[in-house]
């Protein structure tokens, strides 16, 4: 009968769910899904991470190139490029081609949120100035969606970065050539990473964290915020229903609440190569 | 540096016949109808199947089902960072993409399914040699778990030979020193629905290359008969 009504009338019976305060995968309306981060797991890439939450995971490659600055950017910087891929093995609505508008504005919003948390100090990826910089070509591939990928694919980038092990590169300036060992290889050193927390919002005053996919279908507005250490570093609610201040402020402490339960995972990560299950 | 040293060892290890060691699971991912995870040594591949469900117009036939495929290959998988794919990859993804849907149409029973499609996507995730072989068999463990009906396993490896010696399950490196025969075996009928090298060869060696393949494929067969009872096995328990 639940089955029926699911594919009938599927507002109606979330709505019914959410009179009870429980959701259809049993969790509390402010519980996240069961978050689990894996770092190292591809040893091509120079510094990996899968990311799990529920059925939703991200895994996140960085490839780091040597590449001459731009004549009109600085010279003492290198540059962060993240990809992520929505392809069609995530979910049966996306097609193969090319890549969709919610991919491109996911990747920019991951490059948004890393310079806005200031985390990664781009003189960092500096080897010569005006010579030789670091590229650091993130590339995240969704590999389930079941809602919430911007999340989830932000934790995948963050631990990917805090598991990236840079080669050791000298520039020779009487020969003009680079030297590269890849076998020393040195951490980077990263400020507060970017960690977000994404609410659905029913009925104008009902807030759910961490919407799975059938919940973020049916959802009237959705509200992302994203916090480095104590600083909010974006609050994005494109569009939807409207929503008063009120209940603003407890999608604000809702998600502070959150990425706090996501930075103690990503720190748990940090020391082991793999780490437990985390809430 | 030796691929094949005199002892008869390879750079891992191995001795000429030994496959690498596989890992592999299926049903990873339950939002799919059926998904397959399969590591054969240092390359790790994760095959999806949505379907079978309502074919788009444009492939819809009458009397069978469309099998769509697609490989993709993780621009961090490969030692040099692979070129971005841009719609549906490069040439090389769309022509193994075609492949793996040559090989599974020969497998999959399309007759029961008119009117529907079957999508396969394929991901590799790193890459290190026997890549399309390494495909083939997460296509096919992907297939099981989605239940569709299939009239055999498509097992694959790829073969070659050194110094006379033939060699099964080549790496990335043994790949660049050596041609590389995929070959791809229907157990239960003993038949190839597959065979590609595209490297010179001797053609006097061409039968010998092809008995190793087939045992090195029979060997695979084996590791992913034992998978899918256990899993199998492992669902029918919690139930």
């Amino acid at each position: 009968m639940a089955a029926d009504m699911r594919a009938i009338q599927p507002e109606s019976l979330y709505k019914l769910h959410l009179e009870c305060e429980e959701r259809p995968d049993g969790r509390k309306l402010d519980a996240a899904r069961t978050t689990v981060v894996t770092r190292g797991g591809i040893t091509t890439a120079d510094g990996s991470a899968f990311c799990r939450s529920g059925h939703t995971s991200v895994l996140c490659g960085i490839k780091a190139e040597v590449c001459t600055p731009a004549t009109d950017a600085p010279p003492d910087r290198g540059w962060v490029v993240p990809n992520l891929e929505l392809p069609a093995l995530c979910h049966h609505r996306f097609r193969p081609g090319p890549p969709s508008e919610a991919a491109q504005t996911a990747s920019a919003q991951l490059l948004q949120l890393l310079d806005a948390s200031g985390a990664l100090d781009r003189t960092q990826l500096c080897i010569e100035a005006g010579q030789a910089v670091w590229v650091l070509y993130c590339d995240l591939i969704c590999l389930s969606h079941d809602g919430n990928v911007l999340d989830v694919a932000l934790l995948a980038l963050s631990a990917a970065l805090t598991d990236l092990r840079l080669p050791s590169a000298e520039w020779d300036a009487t020969e003009e050539r680079l030297r590269v060992k890849p076998a020393q290889r040195t951490p980077l050193k990263l400020g507060p990473l970017p960690l977000a927390a994404t609410l659905a919002v029913f009925d104008k005053e009902t807030l759910v964290l961490d919407p799975a996919g059938d919940e973020e279908m049916l959802c009237e507005a959705s509200v992302t915020v994203a916090w480095a250490g104590d600083s909010m570093v974006l609050l994005d609610k494109t569009g939807g229903c409207e929503l008063s201040l009120e209940a603003m402020d407890r999608c604000i402490a809702l998600s502070k609440k959150r990425s706090l339960e996501l930075k103690k995972l990503l720190d748990c990560c940090t020391q082991s190569g793999e780490v437990e299950k985390g809430e | 540096m030796e691929l094949l040293s005199d002892q008869g060892l390879r750079v891992d290890g191995r001795r000429a016949h030994e496959l690498r060691n596989v890992e592999c699971r299926l049903g990873v991912f339950g939002r799919a109808d059926g998904s397959a995870y399969l590591e054969q040594g240092n390359t790790r591949v994760l095959a999806t199947v949505y379907g079978p469900h309502e074919a788009r117009a444009a492939q819809r036939r009458h009397d069978v089902a469309s099998i769509n495929c697609q490989y993709r290959q993780a621009v961090f998988s490969g030692w040099e960072r692979g070129r971005r794919a841009g719609g549906g990859g490069d040439r090389r993804a769309q022509e193994l993409g075609a492949l793996l849907q040559n090989t599974l149409e020969s497998v999959v029973l399309v007759e029961l399914y008119p009117r529907s499609q079957i999508d396969v996507y394929v991901q590799v995730l790193q890459a290190d040699g026997g890549t399309y072989a390494t495909c083939v068999n997460a296509a096919t463990l992907a297939l099981i778990d989605a239940g569709v009906a299939l009239r055999d396993y498509v097992c694959a490896c790829s073969a070659s030979v050194l110094r006379d010696q033939p060699l099964v399950d080549l790496n990335s490196l043994e790949t660049s020193g050596a041609p590389e025969l995929t070959a791809a075996l229907l157990p239960r009928s003993g038949r190839l629905p597959l065979l590609e090298m595209s490297q010179r060869f001797h053609v006097d060696k061409l039968g010998e290359l092809l008995d190793v393949a087939e045992t090195a494929c029979r060997d695979v067969h084996t590791i992913l008969n034992r998978a899918v009872r256990r899993h199998v096995s492992a669902r029918s328990s919690e139930k």
